[in-house]
């Protein structure tokens, strides 16, 4: 089959449109089901909007919180002889509390949007108060992760996460291996979504037969597909000509 | 290509924690960590500076096994 990928190409093709077609079928004999399942989802989902996103982005927030607090603690416990530990045991620990921050700020603008989706003026004030104490919260979190390197690293110094050059500028102040680093996981990052584009692009096919959604999620993939690849093809460009 | 290195032995003898030797050499503590643990190799470039404040040479302080 190695030898042969026109030949696997082909029976890739006629198994996923069998299963395809297969599927289709057993969903057109429950379309009704369906329909009226999400129709009540989106019903309930509606109504519980304000109280997801407040229970949701609580939990997240008080993660990232706690993880930050964990580590300022871990960083008070430092003594010359266990210095190498402590640092160590700081950047490993720090991901999960980044990670929960992360989380919550695209939590907060998923509900955010999902409140005007529904058009209810209670809810859509409700979630823009949240949003803005969530995120003050999660800036207030990067802000301290950052300060917190910072007394780690101090050649960071000059960096001010509040600054809209604070990428640029973390960047320029990497050493090699943290170059080296940051540019894998951006790579990771790259091989990932190029999947979950093609992916999101396949369940708006199929939830769009089932349920009328419209051009717009079409239109957005396009467009975040589109500058996604094309900006890591101009940096590699960018790359070869410097 | 796997790279053993004695960075920690040589770092030992002069009395120096990662962050000294970081700050000696310009990089991160974590760039000596990571070095250390062997999740990077270093740059030629850093390798000599990192010899040179070692007092050793480049060969002493890594060295590689041949994959087979």
């Amino acid at each position: 089959m190695k030898k042969h990928p026109v030949i696997k190409y082909i029976l890739i093709l006629i198994i996923s449109g069998s299963c395809g077609a297969l599927a289709s079928r057993i969903f057109m004999n429950f379309e009704d089901g369906v329909v009226g399942a999400i129709k009540n989802f989106s019903e309930w989902f509606g109504s519980m909007t304000p109280a997801l996103h407040i229970s949701i982005c609580l939990f997240l927030s008080l993660m990232s919180v706690y993880s930050i607090h964990k580590l300022k603690k871990l960083l008070n416990s430092i003594t010359p002889e266990n210095e190498d530990e402590i640092y160590d045991q700081i950047e490993n620990q720090s991901n999960p509390g980044m990670m929960c921050s992360v989380l919550c700020t695209i939590s907060n603008f998923f509900f955010l949007g999902a409140s005007t989706a529904y058009l209810i003026p209670k809810n859509i004030l409700i979630s823009a108060v949240a949003t803005i104490v969530f995120l003050s919260i999660n800036t207030w979190v990067e802000v301290s992760q950052v300060n917190l390197i910072k007394k780690i690293n101090p050649k960071f110094k000059n960096t001010d996460p509040m600054s809209m050059r604070f990428m640029k500028d973390w960047e320029k102040e990497s050493d090699e291996a943290e170059t080296f680093e940051m540019y894998r996981a951006g790579y990771q990052s790259y091989k990932s979504l190029r999947y979950a584009f093609l992916i999101a692009f396949a369940l708006c096919c199929m939830i769009q037969i089932f349920y009328p959604i419209g051009l717009a999620p079409f239109i957005l993939i396009a467009i975040f597909w589109g500058v996604h690849s094309l900006s890591y093809l101009s940096a590699c460009g960018k790359q070869k000509k410097s | 290509m796997p790279l053993i290195n004695h960075l920690k032995e040589y770092r030992a003898r002069f009395h120096l924690s990662q962050t000294d030797l970081g700050n000696l050499v310009g990089v991160s503590r974590q760039t000596i960590s990571l070095i250390e643990r062997g999740d990077y190799n270093p740059s030629v470039t850093l390798a000599l500076k990192i010899a040179k404040v070692l007092e050793a040479t480049v060969e002493e302080l890594f060295s590689y096994l041949e994959e087979q």
